[in-house]
């Protein structure tokens, strides 16, 4: 019973017992959940370094095996951490009014995170996998109903990534006759020149299975509706951890397959598999972003970001190489730190006010300044302006593009990552800038627990982006033992970083520097702010309307703000583009075909003498096709 | 004379003796029986480890087979009876509760139910423990005149309070409820009151279709007959093979009967009415025991026509036939509960879409999945009996079999609600929970198989998805808040009166309780420690796949095969 | 011969019978094609032990030698017990169409509007 094994079957013990028995008492549970996020980050301190740790599950018909890599090491030290912020930020949001009932649940799906990171086989991973998905599924319903129609949505594409996940496990039992994760991707890998087409379909069911999770391609509509219906504590773990599990996956289990032993064709260097995948990432990036910004709802609006951010990853993961994928995982990181943060404060202005929708807010930032910093920081690190982390993790993205040559692709990152600006912008000034709404005059600042985890969170998100290495030099070490997995030598197969610089294929940002120069710019014109004539308050509506009274047309105080439909222009250059290309709609189709067969084959067999008719004479058919032969 | 055949005069004794003890009160009818199938369920884990160490032959009258009737003790059987014995104590156990308003006992719990039920376990039983044909073909039609006696007697449930909440009634049935209602004024006796059109016409086409397939097993048998001059199993596994055309068409009679009892297509045209007809307690019986011990006699016909038998030139097309029915059936069983409003009958095609996995993992060559086609067997008698047994409860508490109308009964009824999610993430197939690894295991089978076995493996997964959303569906409506603005607190919220005129917090009965937890603890445990069951297992799975050796020798004297 | 005749009108009765149970939609109707069917089935297996010139299986004073002389008496045990089953389901049958016909009203089997 060792370090890997001992949270792994305590936690949803602890998670089973506490919703059995504090059922009442949801502050204990919440405590329990804190507690349990804090041994988990402890885990990851004790784990450190330890690689040869490995542990097995015995069930007796199966062993689950799972295993200390520096990888997964890398995923579940962050995740952890992220889980600790969310756990202080969730021990203050639950109290008895917005309480969600979902941290035994939580428990056991912390449980599964681990045991999907540290997976050794393929067994372990498929438990882990499951695991996550159904507690995963109940939380997000949490019991309401418009939040079941987001989960079973979001369910329905993750059993069907289950579906490819088991015929992927089975084609790899079948191809290489053993389950343990390394060794049989290395054979899988291996059979390239044998059976190419066994492998493209092992990494095309994969890859399926993991770009439903992580809502990239035809998939990334989940989000939109499970984050945002999600417990509002919960959409910052969604966005931060899970989505992330399909990208952590692809890094595992698919690219492995695309080594060294890789012998099919190539695109600018890297597979045409992986090339693919970029695209798809990148296209997912620019869909992601228009799509942020046609909508009115903050927590769908950072869904969809979460979605183009996916995007930027998977370009990164495309490149197929060391650097490419060290880019990715520090995008990985500095996102779940920049989104949770986003998220945090997101729950905290709907736990004071209640609101979700941009044009019903506005003017926080004078009563909640701690939320309205930490927003603030969040979405300059997600719009990758300096010195906040999301800079460096966007430049090394696009500097690992560079590596390879692969200049188109950047078009779309780069276009998807500089409109995020619109709607990230729009989120800011319809929370927090201009006018207070007189419904909100008494709003109190967040609790002050939650305003520790948002401190700490920005905290966190100031430092990497001052000291990218706090994350990159990890990062490094961890991907050292993968390089010969990964795409050997050239250019990208180092990642040269220290403390404070980051270094690209065509030039090196020391970040400290530029850190330094935005604090004492920031500072200068704080001086000036503060030395300058005071401002006045206004009304809401007290602006100028050409001498137009606008109740005469009908306007609300809502109406007039300044965020509503704040981009329509843009949306009706954009909307004919995505009414058209709807992928909703199909799945809505597809959905409503398959009700209607479901409806017709039961009224099928509930007929009486015609089903007798039918059985016989299918038995007949079966008899004469049998006996033919 | 052998002290075994205890296991089939126990069921047999109760339904003899209830109608004479019970006169008066039906409860006592009920005692008998749980006690009495608890003493049966003790009685076969006694025989366990005797049985465990060698299987053997009970010789019934002095006939030797193959001319005798041979009841065969083996893992398998004596598994597979134990489990019969299991559910049908915690089914008796339900009845002996009251779960809903329902003063007058319903079909399932007078005496003469009691009686029926006994014997429809007398079948069961039988059937899983004969070696002879003819004999099946007998307990096969105890067991069917005892189900469609009992999904006759199935009533509407209060279904007043059902029309005036706005639930959609057939017209005939609000004629038969308004009819009880007028007769309950007048003397009538508590067990004959308002029929059910639903039931009964279950009833008759359950009857008319599996009547009509038993005599075609019995054509079957008739032709076996003649050919080789064999009735039982184990007589056949070393005989020389027939014509093929002539083996496959006796082949398919005789399975008919058991294909239609594990509602493999295109023989489950009955499931809907009949299951949505069928009183609460026995539509568990039926799934659990019924389907089971069928699906047990049906891995027995199949390992015997398999090897190297009299069946042996069709054993190929006669696998891929079924191959074929058990991928139809699955994609059918799942696709057609997706839409059913009712929740037994939701149940009954899950029923019907797992027991075609069943059929896809027995119909694998050189019986790869026997194991975990046991297990799966297992796990779903099991998690089928908790979710109907928990159906009839919530369907009492809400008066209506609708599973929408059941919408936020979980929040009444926390635990009773989480064990139903247990079972239905357990048919699922998802980890933590017994089906899990039968899932596992039958999908590793098919697809090492390879070939056509591929299809079969994306009808199975195409069944999950689907089995996945309707299952959650349900699991979640019971869990759901009535409807209210976000932020209402909840705890401060009325507990709502849904459906019931009792008080809503009116605490589960223990009739109900106990047989959920035990049931819902069985699953959670071989989900956890699946190696438990696979002592039993393994070594049934062994008679399976080498009938030779491990079935046919230990029944016949030596050398004895005509 | 015999064999053959037996063997025709088993055929023609099971043929009608289930073509009775398939077509039809009175109940009563069914059940009686139902019984049709068994007694075509049953018919079929008495012939099946059928074998020409030798007696019924019944030991009398005029029998002295071997079993051989008789017909095969298995089918025939087979079918009394058929017989038997045939009865009690049928009566069964009866008594659930008596309950039916009091719940519905009619003697069909129809959906009366998919309650669902």
């Amino acid at each position: 019973m060792n370090a890997l094994l001992l949270p792994l079957l305590a936690l949803p013990a602890i998670g089973i017992v506490s919703l059995l028995l504090f059922r009442r008492a949801r502050v204990l549970q919440w405590l329990l959940f804190l507690l349990a996020a804090g041994a988990l980050v402890a885990t990851a301190a004790l784990l450190y370094g330890r690689w040869e740790l490995s542990a097995g599950l015995s069930l007796g018909v199966a062993t689950l095996g799972f295993r200390n890599t520096p990888l997964g090491w890398l995923f579940f030290a962050f995740s952890s951490g992220l889980t600790l912020f969310i756990a202080l930020f969730s021990l203050s949001y639950n109290d008895r009014r917005h309480s969600s009932g979902v941290a035994p649940l939580w428990m056991i799906l912390l449980a599964a995170t681990m045991g999907i990171f540290f997976a050794g086989d393929w067994i372990a991973f498929l438990v882990a996998w499951e695991i996550m998905g159904w507690t995963s599924f109940f939380i997000i319903a949490h019991g309401r109903e418009s939040s079941f129609r987001a989960s079973i949505y979001y369910y329905t594409l993750s059993l069907i990534g289950t579906a490819a996940l088991l015929a992927a496990l089975f084609t790899v039992w079948r191809l290489t006759g053993t389950l343990d994760l390394d060794g049989s991707l290395a054979a899988l890998a291996a059979l390239w020149t044998a059976q190419p087409g066994a492998v493209t379909l092992v990494a095309l069911l994969l890859a399926v299975s993991f770009l439903a999770k992580s809502a990239l391609g035809p998939f990334f509509m989940w989000p939109a509706l499970a984050h945002a219906e999600a417990p509002d504590d919960f959409s910052a773990y969604l966005s931060g951890v899970m989505i992330k599990y399909g990208l952590f996956a692809l890094v595992r289990l698919v690219l492995p397959l695309f080594g060294p032993a890789y012998a099919g064709a190539t695109v600018q260097g890297t597979p045409v598999f992986l090339y693919i995948l970029g695209w798809i990432g990148g296209l997912t990036a620019v869909w992601g972003t228009l799509l942020a910004v046609r909508e009115n709802d903050m927590k769908r609006m950072m869904a969809y970001s979460t979605v183009s951010n996916m995007g930027y990853i998977l370009v990164a993961l495309s490149v197929n190489t060391v650097f490419g994928v060290a880019a990715a995982l520090f995008h990985i990181f500095n996102h779940m730190i920049f989104k949770g943060t986003i998220f945090l404060s997101l729950a905290a202005v709907k736990y004071r006010t209640g609101e979700r929708q941009l044009h019903r807010l506005g003017g926080l930032a004078y009563r909640m300044p701690v939320t309205f910093f930490a927003f603030l920081i969040g979405i300059i690190a997600a719009a990758g302006i300096p010195p906040m982390s999301g800079f460096a993790s966007k430049w090394m993205v696009i500097q690992s593009l560079f590596s390879r040559r692969m200049l188109l692709l950047a078009v779309p990152v780069l276009f998807a990552s500089t409109a995020s600006f619109m709607y990230l912008y729009r989120g800011l000034h319809g929370i927090y800038l201009g006018q207070l709404s007189p419904r909100f005059r008494d709003v109190r600042p967040a609790p002050p627990l939650q305003m520790l985890a948002m401190l700490l969170l920005m905290l966190a998100v100031y430092a990497v982006g001052t000291f990218p290495g706090l994350a990159l030099l990890p990062i490094r070490d961890a991907l050292a033992g993968l390089q010969e997995v990964i795409g050997a030598g050239g250019v990208g197969s180092q990642i040269p970083v220290t403390l404070g610089t980051i270094m690209g294929v065509s030039s090196r940002i020391n970040l400290t520097t530029v850190s330094f120069v935005f604090l004492g710019s920031f500072i200068g014109v704080l001086v000036l702010y503060l030395l300058g004539k005071r401002r006045s308050r206004v009304e809401w509506l007290d602006t100028y309307t050409a001498g137009e009274d606008p109740a005469e047309w009908n306007m609300t105080p809502e109406q007039y703000h300044y965020a509503y439909r704040f981009y329509e222009p843009f949306e009706k250059m954009i909307n004919p583009l995505l009414e058209r290309l709807s992928l909703e709609r199909a799945y809505e189709s597809l959905a409503r075909s398959f009700r209607r067969l479901s409806g017709s084959v039961a009224r099928a067999l509930s007929g009486g003498g015609a089903g007798v008719a039918v059985a016989l004479l299918a038995l007949a058919v079966i008899l004469i096709v049998g006996v033919a032969r | 004379m052998h002290h075994e055949i205890l296991l089939l005069a126990l069921p047999i004794a109760v339904s003899f003796l209830v109608p004479l003890l019970a006169r008066r009160s039906a409860a006592v009818a009920r005692w008998i029986a749980f006690l009495a199938y608890l003493a049966a369920l003790a009685y076969t884990l006694a025989l366990f480890p005797s049985v465990m160490a060698s299987a053997r032959a009970v010789i019934v009258a002095g006939w030797l087979p193959p001319l005798g009737i041979a009841l065969f003790l083996s893992p398998l059987s004596l598994g597979a009876v134990a489990l019969v014995y299991l559910i049908a104590a915690l089914t008796a156990l339900y009845n002996l509760s009251s779960p809903g308003e329902n003063k007058r006992p319903e079909g399932g719990r007078s005496a003469r139910g009691v009686a029926l039920q006994a014997l429809f376990v007398l079948g069961g039983v039988g059937m899983v423990l004969t070696a002879d044909l003819f004999n099946a073909f007998v307990f096969l039609e105890i067991a069917g005149i005892s189900a469609f006696a009992l999904v006759a007697s199935g009533r509407p449930l209060q279904s007043g309070r059902a029309a005036a909440a706005n639930v959609p009634v057939t017209s005939v049935e609000k004629k038969s409820a308004a009819a009880a209602d007028s007769k309950t004024a007048s003397a009538e006796p508590p067990a004959e009151a308002a029929p059910s059109a639903v039931s009964t016409s279950g009833s008759l086409r359950y009857l008319v279709a599996a009547q009509t397939a038993s005599l075609f097993m019995l054509l079957g048998i008739g032709l076996l007959y003649s050919a080789t001059g064999l009735l039982t199993l184990p007589s056949l596994v070393s005989h020389p093979a027939l014509k093929s055309s002539f083996g496959l068409l006796t082949a398919l009679l005789l399975l008919f009967p058991v294909l239609l009892e594990t509602k493999i297509v295109p023989l489950n045209f009955w499931v809907g009415r009949a299951y949505a007809g069928a009183p609460a307690g026995f539509a568990a019986s039926l799934s659990g025991i019924g389907a089971t011990a069928a699906a047990v006699l049906l891995l027995r016909m199949l390992s015997v026509m398999g090897s190297g038998s009299a069946f042996a030139g069709t054993a190929g097309e006669l696998r891929g036939v079924l191959l074929l029915l058990g991928s139809l059936t699955v994609l059918v069983g799942e696709t057609a509960a997706f839409r059913e409003a009712d929740l037994k009958k939701v149940l009954a095609w899950s029923s019907a879409g797992q027991m075609g996995v069943v059929l896809v993992g027995a119909a694998l060559p050189a019986g790869e999945a026997a194991a975990w086609v046991l297990f799966f067997l297992a796990s779903h008698a099991v998690a089928k009996a908790l979710l109907f047994l928990l159906a009839g409860f919530f369907a009492a508490r809400a008066g209506t079999n609708r599973w929408k109308a059941m919408k936020g009964l979980g929040r009444l009824h926390p635990l009773a609600a989480g064990m139903f999610t247990v079972g239905a993430l357990s048919l699922m197939g998802l980890p933590l929970f017994a089906g899990f690894w039968g899932k596992l295991g039958v999908l590793r089978a098919v697809f090492s198989s390879g070939g056509p076995a591929v299809l079969a493996a994306a009808a199975i997964l195409l069944g999950t998805v689907a089995e996945g959303v309707y299952f959650l569906r349900i699991a979640h409506s019971l869990f759901e808040a009535p409807e209210a603005e976000s932020g209402t607190p909840e705890a401060e919220r009325e507990a709502p009166t849904v459906g019931s005129g009792k008080p809503a917090r009116a605490p589960v009965p223990a009739g109900v309780l106990l047989p959920a937890l035990i049931l819902a603890a069985a699953v959670l445990l071989l989900g956890l420690r699946p190696s438990l069951a696979m002592r039993v297992i393994a070594p049934a799975a062994r008679e399976l796949v080498s009938p030779d050796e491990q079935y046919a020798q230990k029944i016949l004297p030596s050398g004895a095969s005509r | 011969m015999v064999q053959t005749a037996l063997i025709i009108s088993a055929s023609a009765l099971v043929l009608t019978g289930l073509f009775g149970v398939i077509t039809r939609r009175n109940v009563i109707r069914i059940l009686l094609a139902l019984n049709l069917l068994e007694t075509g089935v049953n018919l079929f297996l008495v012939s099946i032990g059928y074998a020409p010139g030798k007696e019924a299986p019944i030991v009398t004073a005029r029998i002295t030698g071997p079993i051989s002389p008789f017909v095969d008496p298995l089918p025939q045990a087979l079918v009394l017990t058929s017989i038997v089953i045939g009865l009690g389901t049928t009566a069964l049958a009866l008594a659930i169409t008596l309950r039916h016909y009091r719940a519905a009203r009619r003697l069909t089997l129809e959906e009366t509007g998919h309650a669902s």
